[in-house]
């Protein structure tokens, strides 16, 4: 079912939560609502639901205006955060709940009821759990009967507010994965929230970034990846090292250090802030192009398979292109520079904590007329 | 190390003084009543208990007990519920009026019915003129009973109701329950314990109302003269076999209110432990 949303407002006392929200999703597929908290992506998910009203604007589903429509009515299956089990009912009762509440002239049978809930369970691959109430299992499996809850009225749409943000950090991989192959199986048009940048890029078939009650750019998780719209979303994706350089056809060519200029975007020299993720660096012991950014590793650590160097390069006159950093000492001004490599690259360099570092971007971005 | 060896001279004191507490405010009293109940005999205290008037009393005030306990369920649930879940303007007001009770004597507030529903009033003239009469008659002792013992269920319900959020009753919204069976099937298994333990306060403090039912009762004996009157008339005519008699009824009461506490206290504490491992 395609979900369209047209120009949701929805204000919380002063605070617009919502301001002019418009999407359209693509029907049997997983999208992501991804942002920061507070930017209004479970509101979204509520008015989507009917849980909220929205002040202006319209849901449709399949081109159906919902407005007015009750959430009973809707069909929509909702997995809470914090599951929001029946406490006092067992599994069992909890996934046929949907079932059990519906008019007389539509229940199933107790037998069907027990087959379908059967069903349901072995779906989340809970079958065996039936009897047990929910403070007798872990939050993986508390979030899957919640899923085969919602499951079980045959919804529409499955929305999912953030439902692995609860979980370890492991426990949250396996399900997001299982999820998938889920969704790979029963194709339901699935929102599913998140603040988790990795877990959106890598469960949906679309991403939807919000800030502040505002779409800040929607696509493939590819495409907001690889050509983010605008900083926000650049830096919202990942670590980034944002700088002052010049650019001419496609290479730096010109590194600025804070603390030299003003930190406002000065058009004329050309200069311009450079986005750059941390491994996308090439780091050499020696200085190999004339254009190379120079500066001393401050610490070094590391993160599974990579080292994670900070580097800060010489501040003022120091540091820019064609001149060595100065000394550790002169350690104002200059910028602080992340950088991700294998490690074994950085062992085959023989260098030490203190020492000058070489690196150059093998990719970055530029946002015209933008700053951080 | 065992436990009771560690309590010290402090523990023993606090002991020694929670002991001389208990008997002196609570066993010396009450076993001077089972005592003056039972002075005469068995025989004598049976007829005592079985007197008509005790008879009559006990009977009208079970009867506006439970009239009182049935009204402040149904408005406790919606005034708990509607200020846990629902932000409004009158929402304070609303929170203010259930302590109201709380906090003014029931002397006053039985004062106040009469001020408002007596003959005098104009709209206790009006009632009685067309031949409903509010004060010193049933309605009046229920008014009376209900309004110093409705807060306490409604106090029970709304910290559990906070809690509780309104995430449950979503997910049932959402599951295709109609309001009817959110309630039924969410809400209230959820809030059964607190329920019930703000039932028995309520109904221990509508039972042995004293202040307000006695301003609006105009103790017409046989009619509006509750067991906690028929105490009072008892002793003030020097009836005093009768009076502990009818005394030993409340004792029952609270017995009956203390078990059934405590009982629903362990069963609480349990469900929660239950929780808490999960």
């Amino acid at each position: 079912m395609n979900i369209e949303t047209k120009g949701i407002r929805k204000v919380f006392g002063t605070h617009a939560a919502l301001a002019d929200v418009s999407i359209k999703l693509p029907g049997g597929r997983l999208s992501s609502l991804l942002g920061p908290s507070g930017c209004g992506k479970t509101t979204l998910l509520r008015v989507i639901a009917g849980l909220e009203q929205p002040d202006e604007g319209a849901v449709l589903f399949d081109n159906e205006n919902q407005t007015g429509i009750h959430p009973r009515r809707r069909r929509v299956g909702f997995v809470f955060q914090h599951y929001a089990l029946f406490r006092r009912l067992t599994v069992f009762e909890n996934v046929a709940f949907g079932l059990r509440v519906k008019p007389r002239a539509l229940r199933p049978s107790k037998d069907e009821i027990r087959r379908v809930v059967h069903e349901m369970l072995s779906l989340v691959q809970l079958d065996n759990q039936s009897g047990k109430f929910p403070h007798e299992m872990s939050g993986g499996q508390r979030q899957r009967v919640a899923l085969a809850r919602a499951l079980v009225i045959k919804p529409c749409i499955l929305l999912l507010d953030e439902p692995f943000g609860a979980l370890d950090a492991n426990v949250r991989k396996d399900l997001r994965r299982w999820l998938r192959r889920l969704h790979d199986e029963i194709h339901l048009t699935s929102i599913l929230v998140t603040h988790d940048q990795e877990e959106a890029l890598e469960v949906s078939d679309k991403v939807v970034v919000m800030n502040e009650g505002r779409i800040e750019q929607t696509g493939s998780p590819e495409a907001i990846y690889r050509a983010p719209a605008n900083p926000f979303v650049y830096e919202f994706l990942g670590s980034v090292n944002v700088f002052r350089g010049r650019v001419k056809e496609d290479r730096l060519v010109h590194y600025e250090p804070m603390g030299r200029a003003e930190r406002s975007l000065d058009l004329d020299t050309g200069h311009q802030h450079i986005y750059v993720r941390p491994h996308e660096f090439e780091i050499s012991a020696r200085r190999l192009f004339p254009e190379d950014i120079s500066g001393r590793i401050l610490r070094s650590g590391f993160i599974g398979h990579q080292i994670r160097l900070e580097i800060r390069t010489g501040g003022s006159g120091a540091g820019q292109c064609g001149t060595d950093a100065k000394p550790a000492g002169d350690d104002k001004g200059g910028d602080l520079f992340e950088i991700h490599v294998p490690f074994e690259v950085f062992d085959e360099l023989g260098l030490q904590i203190g020492d000058v570092l070489y690196f150059r971007p093998r990719a970055f971005r530029t946002f015209l007329g933008e700053g951080i | 190390m065992s436990r009771s060896s560690r309590i010290g001279r402090a523990g023993g004191l606090g002991i020694t003084l929670t002991v001389l507490y208990v008997g002196l405010f609570i066993i010396l009293p009450f076993g001077g009543i089972i005592a003056g109940a039972l002075k005469r005999g068995l025989a004598v205290f049976f007829e005592n208990i079985t007197r008509p008037e005790t008879l009559e009393a006990l009977t009208l005030s079970l009867s506006v007990t439970a009239a009182s306990l049935l009204v402040s369920v149904v408005f406790g649930i919606a005034a708990a519920w509607l200020t846990a879940k629902f932000r409004f303007p009158a929402r304070g007001i609303i929170l203010s009026l259930i302590n109201l009770p709380l906090s003014i004597s029931p002397v006053i507030a039985g004062l106040l019915f009469v001020l408002l529903l007596g003959k005098n009033s104009p709209v206790g003239g009006w009632l009685e003129s067309m031949g409903a009469r509010i004060i010193f008659a049933w309605p009046g002792l229920f008014l009376a009973t209900l309004f110093i013992s409705f807060p306490y269920i409604a106090r029970e319900l709304l910290p559990v109701l906070i809690e509780m959020g309104n995430e449950d009753e979503e997910a049932a919204l959402t599951l295709g329950a109609s309001g009817a069976a959110t309630f039924l099937r969410v809400t209230l298994p959820n809030i059964r314990l607190a329920l019930l333990y703000g039932i028995t306060l309520s109904g221990a403090r509508a039972v042995g109302e004293y202040g307000a039912v006695s301003v609006v009762s105009g103790l017409l004996r046989g009619r509006t003269v509750t067991l906690p009157i028929q105490v009072q008339i008892f002793y003030a005519e020097y009836m005093s076999g009768a009076a502990f008699a009818a005394a030993v009824l409340f004792f029952v009461f609270g017995i009956i209110t203390l078990v059934s506490k405590f009982t629903l206290e362990t069963k609480i504490k349990n469900f929660e432990q239950r929780e808490g491992e999960a």
